[in-house]
C-alpha cells in the first residue's frame, strides 16, 4: 500500500472515531435523557434527592465511558477502506486494491492508482460526513425539559421532597435536643428525668420525620407539654428565692452566718438559745420583713417566717426554732421549684431555637418582622443615684430581633423580634426595674454593672438587627436624667440572667466544648464572687 | 495467455457504449434492456425475454447482430417444430459418382445470435435441444460434435399470456439462461418515438461499430476481472437468503418461494456483474454491478410456491425484499455509511 494511501487511510480512522463518537452521542441522547427524567421522576414521588447530582454524574460517566471507547477501539485497513469508498460512492475501488496488489498485473496495478488517486483527491470530512440526528437530539432536549419541570413541581400529593440536607438538619437537631436531655437529666432539678425523657423522645420523633412540618409539629407538642409543667408564678417565685437568698447573703441573719438562706435560718434555730432579747425582737422583726418579702412568691415560707417572728417575740423559743426550719424547708423547697421552673424555661427556649432553625430550613425567609418595644422606668438610689428614665424602642426588620434598651437612671428595656416564618408579628416587651436600697457602707464591697451605656437625653441608640435577610433597624430614645454613674445595677441582679442568655447562646452557637467549657468557668468563678 | 492492458479497459468501454448507442438507433426507451443484452452477450450467457407481442424483441435480436456485424437467425417455436429443425440433420445425398452417403445439414443454432421466438410453445424434446445446445455450446449429430460459432447468443422470447397449449420451461432449463429480462410496454413518448422511426419510411440504419473479434476479446476479458473476496460473500449471502429454509431467510421467502436460486445463480450474478464492471471501464467489480445484476439473473431461478401465485406476488417483489434485507458488507462501525 502506498504511504499516500497509509495517509489516507490513517485520516479515515480519525474521521470515523469522531463519526462514531457523535453517532453513538446521538444513539445514547435518548436513553440518557430517559434516565435523567426517571431520576427526576424518583426525586419527585419518593425521597430520592440526587437527582441532579446523579444526573450530571450519568451524562458525565455516559461521555467519559463513549470517549474512551471511541478513541481505543480498532478499526482495520479493510474498515476504513470500506467506509471511505461508501461515503464516496467510488464502488469498491479501496477494499479491492487492499486484495489485489499484484505488482505484474497490469490490472492489478491499475486498481492500485485509482485507489491512490480517490486517496489524493479526497477529504475524509466527505468520506466520512457527520451526520447529525435532530430528532434524536429533540428527544434529549425535551427529556431535559421535562426533567427540569418535573424537578420544579411541587412534591406529588403535597409531601414535601425530603433533601438529604434537611434530613441531615433534623438529625443534627435531634441531637442537640439529646445533649440537652442528657444535662438536663443530669441536674438535680425536680422533673429533671421526667423532662429529659420528654426531650429524648421529641429527639426520636424529629429523626424520624419525614418533613420539617412533622417536626415542627412534635416540637409542638413538647412545648405545649412543657408549658404545662410551667407555674404562671414562676417569676415572683424566682425573684422571692433569689431575693431572699441575696438578702441574706449581704445582711445574714446573724453576725458570721455565711451560708445559705436555708442553711441561715437553721443555724439561728440552733441558736435561738443564745440570743439576748434584744436580739430576739431584732432577729423577730428582721423575720416579719423577710416574711413580708416573701408573701408574694412563696407564702409557705412567709408564713413560717412570721410563725417564727411571733414565736420569738412570746418568748416561745421552740416554737420559733420548729418554724425556722420549717421554714428553711421552705426556702430549699422554692428554689428547688424555682430551678425546675427555670430548666423548663431553659428547655423551652432552646427548643424554640430549634423550631425557629427548622422553619428556617422549610421557609423562604420572607417574612417581615415588626415590633415596638417601650420601656419606662423610675427608681431612686439612696445615698448618690437618683433619677427616671424612659427607654422606647421601636423594632422593624424581615426576620429578626431587635433589642433596644433605654437605661436611664431606673431602667428600662424595650425588646422586639420578628420571626422570619410567621409572616411579620411583633411583640414588645417592657421592662422596668427600680433601683433597690443599699447600705452606703456596702457600696465598698459590691461590683456593680450598668447594662447598658445610658446615653444623654434624648439620643438616639442605633442598634443593628442581626440574623434577618432584610434591612432594618432599632430605634431607641433614652429620655431622662440620665449621668453617668447614677443609675447602676449590682451585678448580682443580673448575674443569673446573663448565665441564662450565655446558657442559651452556647446551646444556639454550637460551640466546641472546650469553649463551653471556658464559658461555664467564667460564671461559675463570676457566681462565686457575687455569692 | 496475453495479460489485459490497461488501455484496453477504455476501449472495450467505449466498444460497449458505441454498441449500446447504435442499438438504441433502432430500439427506443429500452437503455436497461439494450444493457442486459449485451452484458449477457459478454458474459456468455443466454437471455430468456418475456414480453408480450410487438414490443420489437425480433428488430432488438437484429439491431445487435447488425452493430457487431454478426449472424442472426430467428426461429419461430410451435408445437410440431423438432429437435432437427433446430441443430440440424443428416440427409442422404448422392454425389456424382453414385455414391449415397448421409451429409449432415446445419439447423439455424448455428449463427452467433440466434432468437428463439416463444421457445415456450415448442415441445420439451425440442426445448432441451436447444438448451443443449446453448450449455455445451455444441452440437452433436449422428455422433458427430460440432462447435457452435462464437460468440453464441439465444435470445429466447416468451410470452406471458396466451398460454394454452404451451410447454413451460422446466426449471432446470431455465436455469440455463443467464437472465431473464422483462420487456415493458413503451411508455407514451416512447411509443411516439418508435412510430416516428417505424412509419415514416425513414428507419435509420444501424451503424456497425464492433466486429467479432472485438466482442471476443471483450468475452475473453470479462471473466479475468478480480472481485473483492467480500463481493463474492455478498453474492453468496444473497443466494442464501432466497432459500426459504436458510437463516437469513424473510419471512416472504419463507412464505412464497419453493425452492431458492442455485449456485448456478451466484455464477450468474458475478458474470454479469463482472461485464457490467467491463462495460463501464472499471478493472474491478462492485457491489452495484451485483445489486444491477440480481434481479435478472434470479428472477428466473425462484421457484414461487402456490400461496405467491394466489397472492400475485412476483419473483421481483421477493427478489427486491432479499436485496433489502441483505445489504452489501459494511465497515460495521456506527457512523459510517
Amino acid at each position: 500500500m502506498s504511504e499516500l494511501r497509509k495517509k489516507f487511510l490513517h485520516r479515515i480512522r480519525s474521521r470515523i472515531r469522531l463519526s462514531w463518537l457523535v453517532a453513538t452521542l446521538q444513539m445514547v441522547a435518548p436513553y440518557l435523557g430517559t434516565g435523567i427524567v426517571l431520576l427526576f421522576l424518583a426525586q419527585w414521588l419518593t425521597p430520592f434527592d440526587r437527582a441532579l447530582l446523579s444526573s450530571l454524574l450519568l451524562a458525565g460517566m455516559t461521555l467519559a465511558v463513549i470517549l474512551v471507547r471511541a478513541y481505543t477501539f480498532r478499526i482495520s485497513d479493510w474498515q476504513a477502506s470500506r467506509a471511505a469508498e461508501r461515503g464516496l460512492k467510488v464502488g469498491d475501488a479501496l477494499t479491492t486494491a487492499l486484495e489485489f496488489r499484484d505488482s505484474d498485473n497490469e490490472i492489478h496495478d491499475e486498481i492500485q492508482t485509482r485507489a491512490d488517486a480517490i486517496a489524493a483527491s479526497t477529504q475524509p470530512s466527505k468520506a466520512i460526513p457527520i451526520s447529525p440526528q435532530p430528532r434524536k437530539l429533540v428527544r434529549l432536549g425535551a427529556a431535559a425539559a421535562l426533567a427540569l419541570i418535573i424537578g420544579l413541581l411541587p412534591p406529588l400529593g403535597g409531601t414535601p421532597a425530603f433533601s438529604s440536607d434537611m434530613q441531615r438538619a433534623l438529625e443534627k437537631e435531634a441531637e442537640t435536643i439529646e445533649e440537652l436531655a442528657e444535662e438536663i437529666a443530669e441536674s438535680e432539678t425536680e422533673d429533671a428525668e421526667e423532662i429529659a425523657e420528654q426531650l429524648r423522645r421529641l429527639a426520636n420523633e424529629i429523626r424520624e420525620s419525614r418533613s420539617i412540618e412533622d417536626a415542627l409539629e412534635a416540637l409542638d407538642r413538647t412545648q405545649a407539654g412543657l408549658d404545662s409543667r410551667l407555674n404562671p408564678n414562676f417569676q415572683q417565685e424566682k425573684l422571692a428565692a433569689q431575693g431572699l437568698a441575696q438578702d441574706l447573703a449581704l445582711r445574714p441573719l446573724q453576725p458570721g452566718l455565711t451560708g445559705d438562706a436555708a442553711s441561715q435560718f437553721e443555724e439561728t434555730a440552733d441558736q435561738l438559745d443564745n440570743l439576748t432579747a434584744g436580739d430576739r425582737a431584732a432577729l423577730a422583726q428582721r423575720l416579719r420583713n423577710l416574711a413580708d418579702s416573701q408573701s408574694g412568691g412563696n407564702p409557705d415560707l412567709a408564713d413560717s417566717l412570721r410563725r417564727a417572728a411571733d414565736a420569738l417575740e412570746s418568748g416561745d423559743i421552740g416554737e420559733a426554732s420548729d418554724a425556722l426550719d420549717q421554714a428553711a424547708s421552705e426556702q430549699r423547697s422554692g428554689l428547688d421549684r424555682a430551678r425546675s421552673q427555670q430548666t423548663v424555661t431553659e428547655t423551652k427556649g432552646a427548643l424554640e431555637q430549634v423550631e425557629g432553625r427548622l422553619s428556617g430550613q422549610s421557609g423562604e425567609g420572607e417574612g417581615e418582622g415588626e415590633g415596638e418595644g417601650e420601656g419606662e422606668g423610675e427608681g431612686e438610689g439612696e445615698g448618690e443615684g437618683e433619677g427616671e428614665g424612659q427607654g422606647n424602642g421601636e423594632g422593624q426588620g424581615q426576620g429578626g430581633t431587635g433589642q433596644v434598651g433605654g437605661n436611664p437612671s431606673g431602667g428600662g428595656g424595650g425588646t422586639s423580634s420578628g420571626n422570619p416564618t410567621d409572616g411579620g408579628t411583633g411583640n414588645g416587651n417592657i421592662g422596668g426595674s427600680a433601683t433597690q436600697d443599699h447600705d452606703p457602707s456596702e457600696w465598698d464591697h459590691l461590683d456593680f454593672y450598668a447594662p447598658i451605656d445610658p446615653g444623654l437625653v434624648s439620643e438616639q441608640i442605633r442598634v443593628g438587627i442581626g440574623g434577618g435577610s432584610g434591612e432594618g433597624e432599632t430605634v431607641g430614645i433614652g429620655d431622662g436624667n440620665t449621668n453617668v454613674g447614677e443609675a447602676i445595677t449590682a451585678r448580682s441582679r443580673m448575674i443569673s440572667e446573663y448565665m441564662r442568655e450565655a446558657q442559651s447562646a452556647m446551646s444556639r452557637l454550637r460551640l466546641p466544648p472546650s469553649m463551653r467549657g471556658i464559658v461555664r468557668s467564667y460564671f461559675d468563678r463570676l457566681a462565686n464572687e457575687v455569692r | 495467455m496475453t495479460l489485459l492492458q490497461v488501455q484496453d479497459l477504455d476501449n472495450y468501454a467505449s466498444t460497449a457504449s458505441a454498441i449500446e448507442r447504435a442499438v438504441g438507433v433502432r430500439i427506443a426507451g429500452q437503455p436497461d434492456l439494450i444493457r442486459q443484452i449485451l452484458i449477457g452477450l459478454l458474459a456468455e450467457g443466454h437471455v430468456l425475454l418475456e414480453g408480450v407481442p410487438g414490443l420489437g424483441k425480433t428488430e432488438l435480436v437484429k439491431a445487435f447482430a447488425t452493430a457487431i456485424s454478426v449472424d442472426f437467425a430467428r426461429v419461430q417455436f410451435t408445437p410440431d417444430l423438432m429437435p432437427a429443425d433446430i441443430v440440424g440433420t443428416q440427409v442422404l445425398e448422392e454425389d456424382d459418382q453414385g455414391h449415397r452417403r448421409f451429409q449432415y445439414r446445419p439447423g439455424p443454432v448455428f449463427t452467433n445470435f440466434l432468437l428463439a421466438d416463444e421457445i415456450n410453445r415448442a415441445t420439451p424434446k425440442t426445448q432441451a435441444a436447444l438448451l443443449e445446445s446453448m450449455q455445451e455450446r455444441q452440437v452433436t449429430v449422428g455422433g458427430v460434435t460440432r462447435p457452435l460459432p462464437r460468440p453464441f447468443l439465444v435470445l429466447a422470447t416468451q410470452n406471458p399470456i396466451e398460454l394454452e397449449g404451451t410447454y413451460p420451461l422446466p426449471e432446470a432449463q431455465l436455469d440455463r439462461f443467464l437472465f431473464k429480462v422483462n420487456v415493458n410496454p413503451p411508455t407514451a413518448e416512447v411509443l411516439e418515438e418508435i412510430l416516428r422511426r417505424t412509419t415514416t419510411g425513414s428507419a435509420p440504419e444501424i451503424p456497425v461499430v464492433a466486429n467479432i473479434e472485438q466482442v471476443e476479446a471483450m468475452i475473453a476479458t470479462t471473466p479475468k476481472l478480480p472481485i473483492a473476496g467480500h463481493l463474492l460473500r455478498y453474492v453468496a449471502l444473497l443466494i442464501a437468503a432466497t432459500h426459504p429454509q436458510g437463516d437469513s431467510a424473510s419471512p416472504s421467502v419463507t412464505k412464497y418461494v419453493r425452492w431458492g436460486a442455485s449456485p448456478r445463480g451466484g455464477q450468474a450474478i458475478v458474470l454479469a456483474a463482472t461485464a457490467a464492471a467491463l462495460v463501464d471501464g472499471r478493472p474491478h467489480v462492485s457491489a452495484d454491478d451485483i445489486r444491477w445484476a440480481a434481479p435478472a439473473a434470479l428472477r428466473h431461478r425462484l421457484v414461487l410456491g402456490f400461496e405467491a401465485i394466489t397472492e400475485g406476488v412476483r419473483a421481483d417483489t421477493i427478489i427486491e425484499e432479499v436485496l433489502e434485507s441483505t445489504p452489501e458488507p459494511k465497515a460495521e462501525i456506527r457512523g459510517t455509511p
